[in-house]
C-alpha cells in the first residue's frame, strides 16, 4: 500500500497508476485510459493471468469494461492450490 | 498462559496434513493442554507416500498418523476418524465404501467453535466443508493446497455470531462453487486407485503446512492484534520458485466498515 501511495502522489495529474496482483506476484503500472480487460490482456504474459480469472478491487468484483482508476488495487484472483 | 482446550480437526492426512498435524499437536500440547486433535481421512498409506508424507506404518491414514503423534501428545487427545467427507445425498445412498470406511457429511463432523484444517486433495470435498461451516455461527476453517510445481495457497474462512467476517472462498474462487474435480469419497475403490496423485514436491507440501501453522499461531494462540492481522490477510499465495509471497484481504464489506455511532 505504501508503494502505491507514493507512486500515486508522484504521478502527473491525469495519469492512472494502479497495482495489479495475481497470486504471489504484483506490479505497479501506468493504466491511463485503460479498462480492466485491457490491463488483463497486457499483463497476461508477464503475470500469467488467464482469461477466466475474476477481477476484484477490494471487496468489489469489477467487470472487464470498467475503467482503471488512480490508486486502484486490482487483483485477478488466482486459482487456489488443489493438491495436498 | 495456557489457552482453554480447543477442538481442532484436520481433514486429509496426506502430503500437507501429516506435516501440519505434527505441528498442531506440539502447539496444542504446550499452548492449549487437554485439547482434541481429530484426524479425518478415509484413505490408506502406500509405500510411495513415504516420499513426502510423515508417517511410520502402513494402514488407514488417520490411524497411522495418530500412532505417530501419540508419543508426543501427552495431554492432547488425538482422535482417529477414518472417514470420507461426502454429500448428504451420497451418504443416504451409501453409508460406507467397499472397504468398510464410513461416509460422513461435513455437517455431522463440524461443531460450533471448531478450528478446521481442510487439506484434502480436491475442491469437491473442500466445498462440502466450507458449505457446512457456513451454517454454523462461530467457526474457523483453513484450507491449503499446492500445484505440482512450487505454487501454493492458503485460505482462512472466519465466522462469528452467524456472520462471515472473511468471505466464503466461493466469493472469490469458482472452484469452491463448481468444483471441476472428483471427490474421492464418492468414487469406488477401483476408481480411486485410478486417480492420478500427480508429482507433488515435499518442499511445497511443507510450505503450505507451515503457512497453515502460522495461521494457527495467530488465530488460535495469538494476541488480539495478531488475530486481527491474520483475519485481514485471510488468503496467502506463494511461489517458492520465484521467492514470492503475498496476502489478500478477504474480509466482507460489512466486516471492514466501521460500526456507526448510535
Amino acid at each position: 500500500m505504501s508503494n502505491m501511495e507514493s507512486s500515486s502522489s508522484s504521478s502527473s495529474k491525469d495519469s492512472v497508476k494502479i497495482r495489479v496482483k495475481y497470486g504471489a506476484s504484483s506490479k505497479t503500472i501506468d493504466a491511463t485510459g485503460k479498462t480492466v480487460g485491457q490491463v488483463r490482456t497486457e499483463m497476461a504474459t508477464l503475470l500469467g493471468i488467464p482469461k477466466e480469472a475474476k477481477a476484484f478491487s477490494g471487496t468489489r468484483e469489477v467487470a472487464d469494461d470498467e475503467m482503471a482508476t488512480d490508486g486502484m488495487n486490482l487483483e485477478y484472483v488466482k486459482k487456489t492450490g488443489e493438491k495436498g | 498462559m495456557a489457552h482453554s482446550p480447543k477442538r481442532v480437526i484436520v481433514i486429509g492426512c496426506g502430503g500437507i496434513g501429516t506435516w501440519l498435524s505434527h505441528g498442531l499437536v506440539r502447539a496444542l500440547q504446550f499452548q492449549a493442554p487437554m485439547s482434541a486433535l481429530i484426524l479425518v481421512d478415509g484413505d490408506t498409506f502406500q509405500e510411495k507416500n513415504f516420499e513426502r508424507q510423515a508417517f511410520e506404518v502402513m494402514g488407514l491414514k488417520s490411524h497411522s498418523l495418530r500412532a505417530s503423534l501419540q508419543p508426543i501428545a501427552l495431554n492432547t487427545f488425538v482422535v482417529s476418524q477414518p472417514a470420507w467427507i461426502v454429500s448428504e445425498e451420497f451418504v443416504k445412498e451409501i453409508a460406507e465404501d467397499d472397504e468398510g470406511v464410513a461416509n460422513i457429511t461435513a455437517e455431522s463432523l463440524l461443531q460450533e467453535g471448531d478450528y478446521v484444517f481442510c487439506v484434502v486433495d480436491n475442491y469437491a470435498a473442500r466445498k462440502l466443508v466450507f458449505d457446512a461451516a457456513a451454517k454454523l455461527n462461530n467457526i474457523d476453517v483453513f484450507t491449503g493446497g499446492n500445484d505440482e510445481a512450487l505454487y501454493g495457497s492458503v485460505y482462512h474462512y472466519h465466522r462469528r455470531d452467524g456472520r462471515d467476517i472473511t468471505s466464503h472462498p466461493g466469493v472469490y474462487h469458482d472452484e469452491f462453487v463448481n468444483p471441476d474435480d472428483k471427490n474421492p469419497g464418492e468414487l469406488s475403490c477401483q476408481e480411486r486407485a485410478e486417480l492420478d496423485g500427480g508429482t507433488q514436491l515435499l518442499a511445497v507440501n511443507m510450505a503450505v503446512a507451515s503457512a497453515l501453522l502460522a495461521k494457527a499461531a495467530h488465530v488460535i494462540f495469538g494476541t488480539e492484534d495478531q488475530k486481527a492481522k491474520a483475519i485481514e490477510n485471510a488468503e496467502i499465495f506463494f511461489d517458492l520458485s520465484m521467492c514470492e509471497m503475498s496476502s489478500s484481504d478477504r474480509r466482507t464489506e460489512e466486516a471492514i466498515l466501521p460500526v456507526p455511532a448510535l
